[in-house]
């Protein structure tokens, strides 16, 4: 503490006391509101003089006191406890001072009186009414000050008041590093220890009927949670019984359900038992099916199934095993497969298929397709397709191994390889196209066909081919087509294989059997043509014409000679010159009869449709051998587009083929250079179809030309004179014309007229 | 008028032709044969009374083609044609271009001769017909065109009051040139007058 120097007005009087002289700091300590201000205040010189005394005190204490204390002071470590005399007790409290006017240092000492006061001061707060306090001397019983002078006075002994009051002592240590100690004791009136010992005890009692109250709430409240959780699991626990087993709980909807539980909880477990049981029960008999199922299955499979370990060692196999490689059981059974039965050259292969089955991933596909080849006990070799099925255990991975005897299958395929060389063997072209019109397949003897059409194998048709072999397989029927290719003719036989989209085409070189067709065929038409000159049943028209006319003219005659004879109006001359005439047209008649001796029934017409074209081009060829050996090459000019007819196209041949051999024979005169025959054919405007046979031949007259079409008129030695009247017939038969042009000399144009198809719809 | 009928034979069997005339002289009708017909163009001359016997199958021209001949040029000759037996079609379309009459070889000299005579008669009529209508149309062409008008009304039912009333003119120079008319067409009675009207095929247009 510093404080301002302070000098009384006498500086000799060192250690005057001064009592009004009271410093302003003393003051400032009252103003700071203290309700204890120390009664005295001294300042103490380094030699223990006191060099001031202030005091606010009116009573002033005797200077050997103030000498007292600072001894005292002195003594002690800092604050003491000082007793005057007269049993008044003060508080001393020293402090360090360090002064600014001189080299010494001083000590200030605090003096307060314990009195009244003092302990009023420090009993406050204390509201028990009636409670005093009071500091009590070094013997421990007097009383040196008092809280309440008025009721327990100074100077007293304890002991007095020990029946009014009840009496407490204790030492209170001043200051907490001071030695000295107060002793105080504290007196509280009976009449209050006994109001506040009453209080406790109902406070006591309040607190324990709290207390009973808010235990008994809580238990309640935590039981109730408690119950209502316990509920709640075994309702869920019942209702998930009920499911379960449908099993009736015994844990009713409403009510205790607790009382129930023991019982129901026993029941619950002897079902869940049972039930556990009954599941065992299942399943057992459920792998017991199973392994029957698989045994039957084993041993009805034609494959042969192995299963080894992982060190490839066999542990169990299909009945068949034994038989198909020929061991007996205990010979296979823990030997290593590919050791025994997987012959030495796919050994190698067999063990990396299996590591690869042992190695991969848990769910690993099946592995199969792999072909091998097997050894049997006697040694012999089969192929077999394999199939690995790895199976995963708890502990290990096994490999089920089925082998399927391929024996079959292998020779089915190389026959069928033997087989496919059959079409590349044939002599004869075998093609196949497909659907696209493209050349699949075309074994060696196809090379002329490729040839004419200027392709390869694997190349598309030329396109006009396209329809032509593509529309069997649409129609899905075979057909036929024929191709002249450097003299060679080729019959190609369309056979559509549908299911597959393909055509295949059998070729087969007929040119062999073309010309010794056609030969055939020549021979036949001779004759066929001789047949018919001589049928006369197809010329019955004209000839009924030709004897119509000597009968007509006889009866006439006759007739006339009747009437004549009648009306009596005849000369005898008239009626032998008529007479003569019946003779003669008598014998006409009987002429025509004897040239007719061979009269062959008629023929029913049968009517086809044709082509004209068709027709003229097959009696060119009809007379393509005559018509070489006379140096005359047949011009035949053709409509692009067919003319169809409905003709008994033997008949109409029958009248081309005369036409053509008239012609031929009509320009045996003619020299070679000018031998020229065309054969033309046009629509005409009629709705008729017309073919013009035109010759550089000798011609006709005009009596030739007027009795061309008659019968029995030839002017060849040795013809019969019925070519014409018989082709005549014909084209009136079938509704055309014939029409004749002719110079002599220069040649003829026959032209026919026959009506079109079109035009009889 | 008419000459005497002829039958005009065209047939080119010659056989035919000679017996054919030989039968129809027998009942003294006069016959003429052609071998052709061309022939037969060649030598007759329209106007000639009688009947056409025609054979259809010839050479050169058709009897058929013969009678579109006749019939393009408007000779009208009654024409009978010979068949055939196995020409029935060909007769018929002979029928159907105008033949009175088709005859199958050999024939029943009767039916010949019958058709022959219906031939003819047939001409006959025709040709008097003919002449009658000329002869009409000759008459016609005297009227004055106003004695044309009276005789069209007349014919046509009409009384001479209408008649004047039409025209314009008294009864009276009605009734004379009705007198005319009746005159001038040599007609005794107005039912003559109306049969020659529709013979002319003259109408009140």
């Amino acid at each position: 503490m510093q404080i301002e120097p302070y000098r009384t007005p006498d500086s000799n009087e060192k250690t005057g006391v001064q009592k009004d002289k009271v410093g302003r700091w003393v003051e400032e300590l009252r103003w700071l509101g203290r309700r204890l201000s120390p009664s005295y205040i001294l300042i103490v010189g380094d030699e223990d003089e006191i060099e001031h005394v202030y005091t606010s005190h009116e009573h002033f204490l005797p200077i050997t006191t103030f000498r007292r204390i600072v001894e005292d002071v002195s003594a002690s470590d800092g604050s003491t406890l000082y007793t005057s005399p007269s049993g008044q007790p003060y508080l001393l409290v020293t402090e360090e001072l360090r002064r600014t006017d001189q080299e010494t240092p001083g000590r200030l000492i605090l003096v307060t009186p314990i009195d009244q006061a003092f302990l009023n001061i420090s009993q406050r707060g204390d509201d028990f009414t009636g409670t005093i306090l009071a500091v009590l001397a070094e013997d421990g019983r007097t009383i040196l000050a008092s809280s309440d002078d008025m009721r327990i006075m100074s100077g007293t002994s304890v002991d007095q008041w020990q029946d009014d009051y009840a009496v407490t002592a204790r030492k209170i240590g001043i200051l907490q590093a001071n030695a000295a100690k107060l002793e105080i004791a504290t007196f509280v009136p009976h009449a209050t220890m006994f109001a506040i010992s009453k209080r406790i005890v109902a406070f006591e009692r309040q607190q324990r009927v709290i207390g009973a109250l808010v235990f008994v709430g809580t238990f309640t409240l935590v039981m109730v949670l408690v119950s209502s959780w316990l509920m709640r699991i075994l309702r869920r626990v019942s209702n998930f019984a009920r499911r379960a087993l449908a099993m009736d709980q015994p844990v009713p909807e409403h009510g205790n359900k607790l009382i129930l539980l023991e019982e129901w909880i026993r029941d619950f477990i002897l079902v869940v038992k049972r039930t556990r049981d009954e599941l065992r029960r299942e399943h057992e008999a459920r792998l017991h099916e199973i392994r029957a199922i698989n045994s039957a299955v084993l041993k009805s499979s034609t494959d042969l199934i192995i299963t080894t370990d992982e060190q490839g060692r066999i542990s169990e196999f299909s009945p068949r095993v034994e038989k198909a490689f020929g061991y007996r059981r205990e010979q296979v059974t823990n030997s290593d497969l590919s050791q025994l039965l997987v012959d030495k050259r796919d050994r190698k292969h067999f063990k990396q298929l299996q590591a690869a089955c042992l190695k991969s991933p848990e769910s690993a596909d099946t592995l199969s397709g792999e072909e091998l080849l097997m050894v049997r006990s006697d040694k012999s070799i089969f192929p077999a397709e394999i199939a690995i099925i790895p199976v995963q255990l708890e502990d290990r991975r096994l490999l089920t191994i089925s082998f399927h005897d391929i024996t079959k299958r292998k020779r089915a395929e190389q026959e069928i390889q033997s087989l496919a060389r059959f079409a590349s063997e044939n002599p004869s072209p075998v093609l196949r196209i497909n659907q696209f019109g493209s050349i699949v397949y075309a074994n060696a003897a196809s090379q002329p066909l490729l040839n004419y059409w200027a392709r390869e194998a694997g190349q598309l048709m030329p396109l006009n081919w396209h329809d032509r072999v593509l529309t069997p397989l649409k129609q899905g029927k075979n057909s036929e087509l024929e191709l002249t290719y450097q003299d060679k003719i080729y019959s190609l036989q369309l056979a559509p294989v549908i299911e597959q989209n393909y055509v295949n085409i059998y070729g087969r070189d007929i040119t062999d059997m073309r010309r010794a067709e056609q030969q055939s065929r020549q021979h036949q038409t001779e004759l066929v043509h001789v047949c018919r000159v001589s049928t006369m049943g197809e010329m019955s028209t004209g000839l009924a014409h030709e004897l119509n006319q000597p009968l007509a003219a006889i009866m006439n005659f006759a007739n006339g000679c009747v009437r004549r004879l009648d009306s009596g109006t005849i000369k005898e001359s008239d009626l032998v010159s008529a007479l003569g005439q019946i003779t003669l047209q008598a014998e006409r008649a009987g002429q025509i009869i004897k040239r007719l001796r061979n009269l062959v029934q008629k023929k029913l017409p049968e009517r086809s449709l044709v082509d004209l074209n068709a027709l003229v081009r097959e009696v060119a060829s009809f007379v393509e051998y005559d018509s070489r050996k006379m140096g005359i090459n047949i011009e035949i000019n053709l409509t692009s587009h067919p003319l169809m007819l409905k003709v008994d196209f033997v008949q109409i041949e029958q009248v081309l083929l005369n036409l053509v051999r008239n012609a031929l024979e009509a320009m045996q005169e003619t020299p070679q250079d000018e031998r020229r025959l065309i054969i033309t054919t046009t629509p005409s405007e009629k709705k008729h179809y017309e073919v013009t046979v035109l010759d550089t031949g000798s011609g006709m007259d005009e009596e030739t030309i007027n009795h061309l079409f008659d019968a029995f008129f030839s002017t060849k030695q040795t013809g019969m004179g019925m070519g014409m009247a018989i082709s005549k017939s014909i084209i009136d038969d079938h509704k055309g014309t014939i029409t004749v042009e002719s110079t002599l000399g220069e040649g003829t144009k026959f032209v026919i007229a026959l009506p079109s198809n079109n035009h009889r719809e | 008028m008419s000459s005497e009928p002829t039958v005009f034979v065209v047939d080119d069997d010659q056989a035919m032709r000679n017996s054919l005339k030989w039968l129809i002289e027998s009942v003294a009708m006069r016959v003429e044969t052609y071998a052709s017909a061309k022939e037969f163009i060649n030598n007759h001359y329209p106007g000639r009374s009688g009947c056409l016997l025609l054979d259809v199958r010839m050479p050169g021209m058709s009897g058929l083609e013969l009678q579109q001949y006749l019939n393009q040029q408007r000779i009208q000759i009654p024409i009978i044609i010979i068949t055939g037996h196995a020409d029935v079609p060909m007769a018929v379309r002979a029928m159907k271009a105008g033949a009175i009459d088709f005859i199958q070889k050999p024939f029943n000299d009767e039916s010949l001769l019958d058709s022959i005579r219906n031939a003819v008669t047939l001409d006959e009529k025709i040709r008097n017909l003919q002449s009658h209508r000329a002869e009409i149309a000759q008459r016609l062409e005297q009227l004055t065109p106003r004695e044309l008008e009276v005789m069209v009304m007349v014919t046509d039912g009409k009384s001479n009051k209408e008649i004047a009333s039409a025209l314009g003119v008294s009864p009276k120079t009605v009734e004379a040139h009705r007198a005319r008319v009746m005159e001038k067409m040599q007609a005794s009675s107005l039912a003559e007058l109306v049969r020659m009207a529709i013979t002319a095929n003259i109408d009140s247009k």
